[in-house]
């Protein structure tokens, strides 16, 4: 079989489980959880330094072959994201760029609207732009439109292990757009990791489900182990469903007969 | 003395003093961050020779663990 490559913008990924750097409570797992997921992508935010508790750079725990994701977590509306992403990109971070816009501090649900004009304004300063949106077909038009790289649109809220509440949405994306899908946010369990895969999503991003198991390291595994199962999945071309049972068994040449 | 703005917050600092010897009063590391000051991301090269004038707005951040 040929190998499996994702390519975003001019990188290729072997790995299509994507990890964030949030929520872990103590950082020396970052490098743990990277080895167990295999992880080739992982996203970092940018903040104002407070001097009364000074925090160490996250990026010392990151491999350097690992690829930054920088978000523009904290932006309100697209000026602010594209003001972050130019940051980090001075900074070293690489071309590649989260945009999250958010200003709905309920559910953390992103404004697609500025999403899209953040995207179409550093897309055409050469960032390799991965916006975060609600699971839509015509914003994800415009992304495209825009020159997004690929598309992440949300399961069910941030961090709510919820998983995919929005399958059908995501569906008519990967259906219907050409960009990479990568489902980010809302995925609880590598089962629902699993269920992304299989319906071709092209990746996956997993932050609090893995950062906040009891046990971190190896829900990094189990979720590595459920993307590619996933993906495997996906590739193989699923049997059909039926309503009624269809015999696995030669039905004729019983020992009755 | 001079009055400039850190991370919004008034901050008076001594006249003439250079980025680079702020951040080492605030016992920051100059790798770990990136500075803008006037909304001007200024480059770790040069940290030495830019001296904080009256009434700059400096923002120092860091990258931080994050989703």
């Amino acid at each position: 079989m040929q190998k499996d490559i994702l390519k975003i913008a001019d990188r290729e990924f072997t790995n299509r489980l994507f990890t964030g750097t949030g929520k872990f409570p103590d950082k020396n797992m970052i490098p743990k959880i990277l080895r167990a997921s295999g992880s080739q992508m992982i996203t970092v935010a940018l903040r104002r330094v407070d001097f009364s508790m000074p925090e160490e750079n996250v990026l010392e725990y990151i491999d350097k072959n690992v690829i930054l994701l920088p978000n523009t977590s904290g932006a309100r509306n697209a000026k602010e994201a594209v003001k972050i992403a130019r940051i980090a990109k001075e900074a070293g971070c690489g071309n590649f760029i989260k945009i999250e816009v958010i200003h709905d501090m309920k559910y953390l649900l992103p404004d697609n609207e500025e999403t899209v004009k953040a995207t179409e304004i550093l897309s055409k300063e050469g960032f390799a732009v991965l916006p975060y949106v609600s699971p839509d077909l015509v914003i994800a038009k415009k992304l495209e439109d825009a020159g997004a790289a690929a598309i992440m649109p949300l399961g069910s809220p941030i961090g709510s292990n919820q998983g995919l509440k929005t399958k059908s949405m995501i569906e008519i994306i990967i259906e219907n757009i050409s960009l990479p899908i990568i489902v980010d946010a809302g995925i609880g369990k590598p089962s629902q990791a699993a269920e992304a895969m299989e319906m071709g999503a092209d990746a996956v991003l997993v932050n609090s489900a893995i950062a906040n198991a009891n046990d971190p390291e190896i829900m990094a595994e189990a979720f590595s182990l459920a993307v590619k199962a996933g993906r495997k999945a996906y590739l193989a071309k699923m049997a059909e469903t039926s309503k009624y049972a269809k015999a696995s068994s030669p039905l004729t040449g019983f020992l009755h007969e | 003395m001079i009055t400039i703005r850190v991370n919004g917050k008034k901050v008076i600092i001594e006249h003439n003093i250079s980025l680079a010897r702020f951040l080492s009063k605030k016992e920051i590391k100059k790798e770990s961050v990136v500075v803008l000051i006037n909304e001007e991301i200024i480059k770790k090269n040069i940290f030495d020779t830019v001296l904080l004038k009256d009434n700059d707005k400096v923002e120092i951040l860091r990258f931080v663990s994050g989703g």
